[in-house]
């Protein structure tokens, strides 16, 4: 009970991909420092801005998040050595109908944007969910949005591997904070302000930390 | 200038000494550390064995650590050892005994 | 035969112990002690025996009475260690040898026993036959037959009470001794303790299960427990039973205080940094950390659960959870392949919460690395998968105990980590509270017990449900024949397990590195060449967000069943 589809887009040169080139061909060499942080927020920004207008054509009011998802940390993890990726998830549940037409408007986004198109319809029932994939473009490894018949609607999205040290990138943009004791919004709507890495000992969305809890 | 000899050769039976004793002992946990302990899972327990081999590890490590700082030491002793040579080299006889290292 | 005792209710299995290792480590410990000792020496004798003026030669002889003196806890920790070491190993000499030794014995009295029964049943019934017609010799031959069979059953009942008696009396000294060797290695950092931790010391480590781990916990008091967690988080972090709360700070404290003292070199160093990064900034709590065992640090960290609120008040992680997963990985490395791990736990979270919205599923994922993964060319697969086995199912036993009976339990096994699952599930005597049992990307499970484990009876799944990925025919039969666990089974091919579809992912490789496991195009293959894009990120194949394997186990998880 599976189908997939693939929607070429009409325009054969990607804007993206131009930018992506510009940064690569002088870039490949592994930055450090302040130059890293900068590159890795250029990279956040730009992708973020994509899953925001997504995640807009849905439902442009708050969506919860979690903390592992969030998508602003550095990960290694499927990047080769020396590189880092960032991962995002946002879930929301929207009126089963009108699956159908949110899917379609995203589709066209995208493929007004420039990318390539992938589709694919697993499950029956309320189990049933269609995907709207884009693989392997422009920043992304990997941008899905998943449509499930009792209502849930997904944003997730994998990034590609950009040359840095993650460990030192973390620590760059964090400090060491252990960012689920409020230094990361409980919700977030699509129109709200970006912001990249914290402040250790001032988190933005909670009351400052108390010692260890002992229960 | 015979005594200068003589305690050059106590120094240089130091770092040798230095060298085989913590590296025995550095030889021996790395050994003691990756072994099996015997201990196994009896009746399903895991508990026993994984504290052991915890705590080989940790004796192991601490005795890496020791080991490099016995290195240290065993640079510092070379680079004296050296320096004696020089001091051989550029004094001529009279040098005063007591300003000679002594390895009791 | 599975028999069990028939005072203190104990399983009659061999006990485990190997007494040339024991002796062997013994042994070296006392000639580490020694050596550590002489290299003591040496370092004193050039503090005290380096006379002379000058920076450096100062230096050198503060520095070696500085590395003496440094060396001094370390020699007296291996001595305590050594004599926990030898308590111990004389004790499995003796007692669990005795205890061993009375196995057979006691099978066959059982059997004996056994048969008395039938026998003095048969006499009886034979008697019940006899009318008043019968002549005074048949009746008299019958009453004698029964009085027969009477005397003989009160003879084979009684050997087998007095070897029972006997066999739980070893059993029962193996037990405590197993209980002092564990709170003898707490205790070798020769810390001085008072008489109230020393107490409850002992009483966690004797605790023979989770449930009376918890029942001890509970009955401490609040300066004992606060004891415990400054002087020995690395203890209570692993024991299973403590409550899951104060695991995980524990487990953190103990992170904390290992990392900063460091560093130890690498691949440590980097592993434990990655650790780390899945506590600080993807919301991971650790639940179990053993960061010196060998040959690999072991971890398991849960994903999907908050141990505060809001205001920063302390909360139960499990508190509201319906749902726990544990992935088990096969083909891990290192430590440092929990990142990849931790990704898979978080996705699988928000796809089963997705999917089961209706249900109100509020899922939980532990990524799970407690034991060493198998070296395809030269370890044998079993020896790997039986140790990871016992460590599995006690972290089950621990989550069962944990949480209620109406959480839903999933196991995931992934490619050898599905022996693992497997043998730890179907090995047990209870399904361990496992409702879900999953083998993805599998290369075989184990179709017995593995010898030097729990004995040679068969798997038992009953209780749990059994889903496979379809791999291709071929797949099981190529391991089946070079791994050390003999053909092995095709999950798929067990009674009642449900097939789901997967279309591709990679399997592990005879001689190294991954294959196409069913060939298909698409995101099965690896392309982590550096483009002009730059690099795209390695394809996780089995587990991949848009993998239909994936998609049908967060269905499972969520709903029960594949899509």
């Amino acid at each position: 009970m599976k189908k997939r589809w693939q929607t070429i887009a009409a325009t054969a040169v990607l804007a993206l991909a131009l930018t992506g080139c510009a940064n690569e061909g002088d870039g490949m060499a592994t930055p450090t420092g302040d130059e890293l942080v900068a590159q890795a927020e250029q990279h956040y920004l730009d992708y973020r801005g994509v899953t925001n207008d997504i995640q807009a054509l849905i439902f442009d009011g708050p969506w919860p998040v979690e903390v592992g998802s969030f998508g602003m940390q550095p990960s290694g993890a499927g990047c080769p050595d020396g590189s880092y990726k960032f991962d995002l998830a946002r879930s929301t549940q929207v009126d089963p109908a009108q699956h159908a037409a949110l899917s379609e408007s995203v589709r066209e986004h995208l493929i007004e944007e420039g990318y390539d198109v992938e589709g694919q319809d697993l499950g029956s029932g309320e189990a049933k969910s269609t995907d709207v994939i884009v693989r392997k473009q422009g920043d992304f490894s990997l941008l899905m949005v998943t449509f499930i018949a009792n209502g849930s609607v997904s944003v997730t999205a994998t990034t590609k591997c950009w040359p840095g040290d993650r460990i030192e990138l973390s620590d760059l943009m964090f400090g060491g904070a252990t960012l689920s004791e409020g230094y990361l919004p409980r919700e977030e709507s699509p129109s709200d302000p970006l912001f990249f890495g914290v402040t250790p000992g001032e988190p933005a969305f909670g009351p400052t930390p108390k010692p260890t809890a002992t229960p | 200038m015979a005594d200068v000899e003589i305690d050059k050769q106590a120094l240089e039976g130091a770092i040798v000494q230095i060298g085989s004793a913590i590296g025995e002992y550095v030889t021996y946990a790395n050994d003691i550390a990756a072994r099996d302990t015997g201990v196994g899972n009896p009746v399903g327990r895991t508990g026993l064995r994984v504290m052991l081999e915890n705590a080989l590890g940790q004796a192991m490590l601490e005795a890496r650590v020791q080991h490099l700082a016995s290195i240290g030491i065993s640079d510092r002793l070379m680079r004296i050892n050296e320096s004696f040579e020089d001091l051989d080299v550029s004094l001529s006889s009279g040098w005063d005994i007591d300003y000679v290292a002594d390895f009791a | 035969m599975s028999l069990t005792s028939p005072n203190r209710g104990w399983a009659l299995e061999k006990i485990e112990y190997d007494s040339g290792q024991l002796e062997g480590i013994h042994a070296d410990l006392g000639t580490l002690g020694d050596a550590g000792g002489n290299a003591q020496i040496v370092l004193r004798n050039i503090d005290g025996g380096l006379e002379g003026r000058g920076q450096s030669i100062t230096l050198v002889q503060s520095e070696s009475g500085t590395l003496a003196n440094r060396m001094n806890p370390t020699i007296a920790t291996l001595g305590r260690i050594a004599d926990v070491v030898r308590a111990y190993g004389e004790a499995v000499a003796v007692h669990a040898k005795a205890a061993n030794d009375l196995i057979d014995d006691i099978e066959a009295a059982h059997t004996a026993n056994q048969a008395a029964i039938a026998d003095l049943d048969t006499a009886e019934s034979s008697q019940r036959q006899c009318t008043p017609d019968d002549d005074a010799s048949t009746r008299a031959t019958a009453e004698q037959d029964v009085t027969d069979a009477e005397s003989s059953l009160a003879a084979t009942r009684s050997a087998l009470e007095d070897l029972w008696e006997r066999w739980e009396a070893a059993y029962a000294l193996w037990d405590d001794a197993y209980g002092a060797a564990v709170a003898g290695l707490v205790r070798s950092d020769g810390t001085t303790l008072s008489d109230a931790t020393l107490s409850a010391i002992d009483a966690l480590a004797n605790a023979d299960t989770p449930a009376e781990v918890t029942e001890i916990w509970d009955g401490l008091t609040d300066p004992q427990r606060d004891a415990l967690r400054r002087t020995y988080p690395e203890f209570i972090g692993n024991l299973e039973g403590v409550p899951y709360l104060d695991r995980m700070l524990a487990n953190k404290a103990a992170y904390d205080k290992i990392v900063e003292a460091g560093p130890y070199g690498e691949p440590l160093d980097t592993q434990f940094a990655t650790l780390g990064l899945e506590l600080t900034d993807f919301d991971g709590q650790l639940l179990m950390f053993n960061p010196f065992e060998q040959p690999q640090a072991t971890a398991a960290v849960m994903y999907g659960v908050s141990i505060s609120d809001e205001n920063g008040d302390p909360i139960d992680p499990m508190e509201g959870i319906t749902n726990v997963n544990i992935l088990v990985g096969g083909m891990f490395s290192s430590l440092e392949d929990l990142e990849a791990w931790g990704e898979s736990a978080r996705n699988l979270n928000r796809y089963a919460d997705d999917y089961g919205t209706d249900a109100g599923v509020r899922s939980a994922t532990i990524a799970w690395y407690g034991y060493d993964s198998p070296n395809l060319l030269t370890e044998h697969t079993m020896g790997s998968a039986t140790e990871g086995a016992a460590t599995l199912s006690a972290t089950l036993r621990g989550l069962d105990n944990e949480v209620s009976s109406s959480v839903t339990t999933s196991v995931i096994g992934h490619s050898y980590g599905s022996t693992t699952a497997f043998l730890a599930v179907g090995g047990s005597s209870d399904n361990l509270g496992v409702d879900n049992l999953i083998a993805v990307g599998s290369a075989g499970v184990p179709d017995g017990y593995h010898q030097s484990w729990t004995g040679d009876d068969a798997m038992d799944y009953s209780g749990t449900r059994i889903y496979a990925s379809r791999a291709p025919g071929d797949l099981v039969a190529r391991y089946g024949e070079h791994s050390s666990f003999g053909h092995g089974t095709n999950p798929e091919e067990l009674p009642g397990a449900i097939s789901f579809e997967s279309d591709g992912g990679t399997v592990p490789k005879l001689d190294g590195g991954t294959e196409n496991g069913l060939g298909t195009p698409g995101h099965a293959s690896h392309d982590g060449g550096n483009t002009i894009w730059g690099w795209w990120e390695q394809d996780n194949g089995y587990l991949a967000r848009d993998s239909e394997s994936f998609r049908n186990i967060a269905n499972i998880v969520a709903n029960g069943e594949p899509l």
